[in-house]
């Protein structure tokens, strides 16, 4: 645990601040006060993100502090849109699972910054790591519906039932992940040589992809008559999808291509 | 599901979640070996078994479905599925071997070749750069190899781009022209060739690797199809219906 004492740390420890007091704020249904914390969250976690950018002079996406940086300010925008649009709501997970993410930014991830190797310097580098954060916040947010569904709990009127929550938020990120996975692949054929190489972030990011697409072979056979196991497939993918994530990051066992991000 | 689905429908459906179950597992066991290990296990015998096994059975399924649920969408997906499987069992050391029996088609998979400073070459070499692999049906020149730095101080940390100037020399022409950089390859009858690696003391010769693009486009159009599919079905279908 190290403290991060310059500016690019004070504006993640008020992000952390701003996402934490909103969920507090939240769960005392104090609605108004939340509402206005939730936005000073991602507005501090966006100029968090355009800081490094600035600071880095290319989009940080290069490692997972600035992975994880990007995905806080992320959270909001993806938050308001499946609520209004989707009618699938618990932001007070997601101004929790803001505030988790940005915490190993303020005291774990070293937020020290590389020059980008020759295979970083192309095109595909920014909308491959976007969609696959965009598809990770989906599918955690699937996950959150998926737990509330094995508990037993009852979605608020205006919201659509939890099961098809969790079936809502797979569809919007599957086509996400897929596409992540097809970018990756076409940018491992120009720069590796191959378009699949076997790593094991390759073989991990697969495997979510293969519980995803099960899940909805799944639903598609029996649709909600089994909703405890569909729920336990949306839970299954977010672990599968956290280790992909983690991978090659934390565990220094094995040695792979993707030895950047 | 819906009652009226036949009974061959329903097999399939089950015949792809044990598929998809046990890729997944295979996937996720291979991922805690080096990736080499899992390239040749992944090629070996008895996965290309299972390889072809799925290629038929998305076979069966387009055909099986496309008689009763006529959704183009979840069609198209499985068309792409289908090409990237074929076309990754055709790009394979495998499918070369195949290739090479059956159609006479003689060409490397993958392969190295070391080209000095302004000289020509079409030897194909294997991985440690020891073993001849074969020779291209052309020459590739070297005519210029030079990095470039981020900063002044020259070490392998701070190289901003490797950058190989060649000619393709067929016939004693000179028929094409490329500088290949990492994530810029050159392409030329049938096969890529990458910057590969360097003489990092000198900066004197170049080692690119070779790839035969064998499959590659109908893995490349499977992809497409893919892509086009999964958001027709879930992001626009839903969104046409709402609207409507």
């Amino acid at each position: 645990m190290t403290i991060k004492y310059t500016i690019q740390g004070l504006l993640i420890y008020l992000t952390i601040a701003g996402y934490l007091s909103a969920f507090l704020a939240t769960i005392s249904y104090k609605k108004k006060t939340a509402d206005f914390l939730y936005l000073l969250g991602f507005i501090l976690a966006t100029v968090s993100f355009i800081y490094r950018w600035y600071d880095v002079h290319h989009i940080p996406f290069q490692n997972l502090f600035e992975v994880f940086l990007a995905m806080p300010m992320l959270i909001y925008p993806i938050s308001k849109f499946c609520k209004h649009q989707l009618r699938v709501g618990n932001e007070a997970a997601d101004m929790l699972i803001a505030a988790i993410l940005a915490f190993p930014l303020g005291f774990i991830f070293s937020a020290e910054s590389n020059n980008l190797p020759p295979a970083l310097q192309i095109w595909l580098f920014a909308p491959h790591v976007a969609t696959y954060i965009l598809a990770y916040i989906v599918m955690a947010k699937a996950s959150v519906q998926a737990i509330n569904q094995l508990t037993g709990k009852t979605a608020s009127p205006n919201l659509v039932d939890y099961e098809q929550a969790t079936y809502r938020m797979i569809c919007l990120g599957f086509p996400l992940l897929t596409l992540g996975l097809i970018l990756g692949s076409y940018w491992a054929k120009l720069a590796w040589g191959d378009y699949w190489g076997w790593d094991p972030k390759e073989l991990w990011s697969l495997a979510s992809w293969l519980i995803y697409a099960g899940y909805l072979h799944f639903r598609y056979m029996f649709g909600k008559r089994h909703a405890r196991i569909n729920s336990s497939l949306a839970i299954l993918g977010i672990v599968i999808i956290l280790i992909t994530l983690l991978w090659v990051n934390l565990s220094n066992i094995f040695a792979g291509l993707h030895n950047y991000a | 599901m819906p009652d009226n689905t036949n009974k061959i429908n329903r097999y399939i459906l089950w015949t792809t979640l044990v598929a998809i179950g046990l890729l997944a597992i295979l996937s996720i066991s291979a991922a805690f070996w080096p990736a080499d290990r899992a390239k040749q296990f992944f090629n070996s015998t008895a996965l290309a078994i299972f390889w072809y096994a799925l290629a038929v059975l998305l076979l069966v399924a387009l055909v099986g479905f496309s008689l009763s649920n006529r959704k183009t969408s979840v069609l198209i997906i499985h068309t792409g599925l289908f090409l990237v499987i074929a076309g990754s069992m055709w790009s394979s050391q495998a499918g070369h071997q195949l290739a090479e029996q059956l159609l006479g088609i003689k060409k490397i998979p993958i392969g190295y070749m070391i080209i000095p400073q302004n000289q020509s070459q079409n030897h194909v070499l294997s991985k440690n750069l020891t073993q001849q692999m074969g020779e291209l049906p052309f020459n590739i020149k070297l005519k210029n190899f030079h990095c470039q730095y981020y900063q002044t101080e020259k070490d392998s940390a701070s190289v901003r781009n490797y950058i190989s100037e060649v000619a393709v020399i067929r016939n004693g022409k000179e028929v094409a022209n490329k500088t290949i950089k990492v994530n810029y390859p050159l392409h030329y009858g049938g096969y890529h060739l990458y910057q590969h690696s360097y003489d990092s003391e000198e900066e004197k010769f170049t080692i690119l690797m070779v790839t035969s693009d064998s499959g590659l486009y109908a893995v490349y159009t499977g992809y497409w199809l893919l892509c086009m599919g999964v958001f027709w079905q879930f992001w626009f279908r839903p969104l046409l219906k709402n609207k409507a």
